[in-house]
């Protein structure tokens, strides 16, 4: 019986989680009326300037420093045996498929989760913790309206930003490694031979992809945050909970979607 | 009359932190309330506020009973027209000082930028905080948080000014200059104060209560409460 009622319990609990966090998504998503109210609007633009800023410019660097590594890596892989003539479409095609629809989004979820993720989750503790949630509504201020909106919607941009650029220089990358070995094609050569192997369907995937991601991350890490009580030690706590959940979203969104295009 | 206390009670589970608080607050008055626990007067003003769940009575502002259930909406604009100067933190991190002193200005009125910048600097003059005014919240030390918390609650001239004991710790300097500064705004807009303390009034203080956690009573009579 115990363990039968501890079941039930997890369950209630997991049961009640997920309505927490789908009440919550839909205040985040709610059409707002800013832009009838131009000094809201302001605010709201601050908040949305910094996050983003803190989210996708200042992760730049580290998402090109990885995407140059990734892109040597691709050319480091290519099957040895690739007669001249048929490196750049091998190249091409194993840039598509691996850098552009898989590996792209997932590191760049990766960067987001561990630069920004954690950071935001560990913000919105300390507007717990340290009353500011309250001195809000204290001035007649929804925080979910004026802060949680732009938070949210920062991460699905920045995602796309961090994407593209990880693509440019895996590209970047894979031209200075692929000279060497093919010293007769060009920069343009390389990069009309990626383009000729993206369609609709993968640029469609890579954004489905992007904000999916971006959505997982900043309503895990909103919704964490926002459920910590009080105490130093929870914001750690949170932060573990927030990164888990975002780790497996990503991974399981990324793997859903691939499946269901690509399957055919 | 701004605000009306009757029978107020809180319960925070272990024991009952405030027990049979009745008083009543008219415009232009400024009412002092001594408690020797600097956290019983911030329970009790957020009890005001209805920030807590287990309360009892009535806090009677505009005509409208702020513990009873409302539309949230309603109760974020009642709210607007109350002050709240926090003794403990309050200020949002998200912002910086002129950011957060401009914030319930922007949020509950259409005013333009120049606009708020302007009443920003005003009241940041008045209460002596303007070369605080751009930098970010974590560079403040606990009294300059006060004199911001002031500002900000003053910037939207509210009907009535809730202060947390904002005076303890301060230097005569600066009690003087929030003293002014209430007097400044108090000559504009003739607002109520209702300010907690353990040591240090204000000159503007009209009447004195002493609160315990049994009752509120005149000073000198805590033995009756």
């Amino acid at each position: 019986m115990t363990s039968i009622g501890a079941l039930g319990n997890a369950l209630r609990r997991r049961a009640k989680r997920v309505g927490d966090i789908l009440a919550l998504l839909t205040l985040l998503v709610r059409p707002r009326t800013y832009f009838g109210h131009p000094a809201r609007r302001r605010i709201v633009y601050t908040v949305f300037r910094r996050q983003f800023s803190d989210t996708g410019v200042q992760a730049l660097s580290v998402t090109i420093l990885v995407a140059l590594l990734v892109g040597f890596l691709l050319v480091f892989m290519l099957p040895a045996s690739s007669a001249r003539e048929q490196l750049l479409p091998t190249f091409s095609k194993l840039y598509v498929l691996v850098i552009v629809r898989e590996v792209g989004p997932v590191i760049c979820a990766m960067i987001l989760i561990a630069r920004a993720g954690t950071a935001i989750t560990a913000k919105i503790g300390y507007l717990k913790i340290f009353r500011e949630y309250e001195s809000m509504h204290l001035m007649g201020i929804d925080p979910v309206a004026l802060f949680f909106v732009p938070i949210f919607w920062a991460f699905p941009l920045a995602m796309l930003l961090l994407v593209v650029y990880f693509n440019l220089f895996a590209l970047i990358a894979a031209y200075f490694s692929l000279s060497p070995l093919d010293p007769g094609f060009g920069a343009r050569t390389l990069l009309d031979t990626v383009i000729r192997q993206v369609d609709l369907q993968d640029a469609l995937v890579v954004l489905l992809k992007c904000l999916a991601s971006g959505f997982i991350i900043g309503l895990y890490s909103i919704y964490f945050g926002s459920q910590m009580r009080g105490r130093l030690h929870h914001v750690t706590q949170a932060m573990h909970n927030a990164t888990t959940r975002q780790f497996v979203g990503v991974f399981t969104v990324n793997v859903i979607i691939s499946v269901l295009v690509f399957s055919g | 009359m701004i605000l009306e206390v009757k029978n107020l009670g809180l319960d925070r589970g272990e024991e009952v932190h405030l027990r049979n608080i009745s008083f009543s607050l008219e415009p232009c008055e400024c009412l002092v309330i001594r408690t020797p626990i600097l956290l019983l007067g911030t329970a009790l003003l957020e009890t005001l506020m209805g920030l807590e769940e287990k309360v009892s009575g009535e806090v009677l502002f505009g005509g409208e009973n702020m513990l009873d259930d409302m539309p949230s909406h309603r109760r974020l604009s009642l709210r607007r027209d109350i002050g709240y100067a926090h003794r403990v933190g309050g200020l949002v991190s998200l912002l910086n000082v002129r950011e957060n002193i401009a914030l319930p200005l922007c949020y509950h009125a259409k005013v333009t930028r120049g606009q708020a910048a302007f009443a920003t600097d005003e009241v940041a003059e008045a209460t002596g905080i303007r070369e605080l005014l751009d930098r970010e919240v974590d560079e403040l030390d606990m009294v300059q948080m006060r004199l911001v918390n002031l500002a900000r609650a003053l910037i939207n001239r509210p009907r009535l000014l809730l202060v947390d004991a904002i005076l303890e710790g301060m230097k005569d300097e600066q009690r003087e200059r929030v003293s002014s500064a209430i007097g400044y705004f108090r000559g504009e807009c003739d607002f109520g104060v209702l300010m907690t303390t353990r040591t240090r009034d204000l000159p503007q203080t009209t009447r004195v209560l002493e609160l315990r956690p049994d009752g509120l009573c005149a000073p000198g009579n805590l033995n009756d409460a």
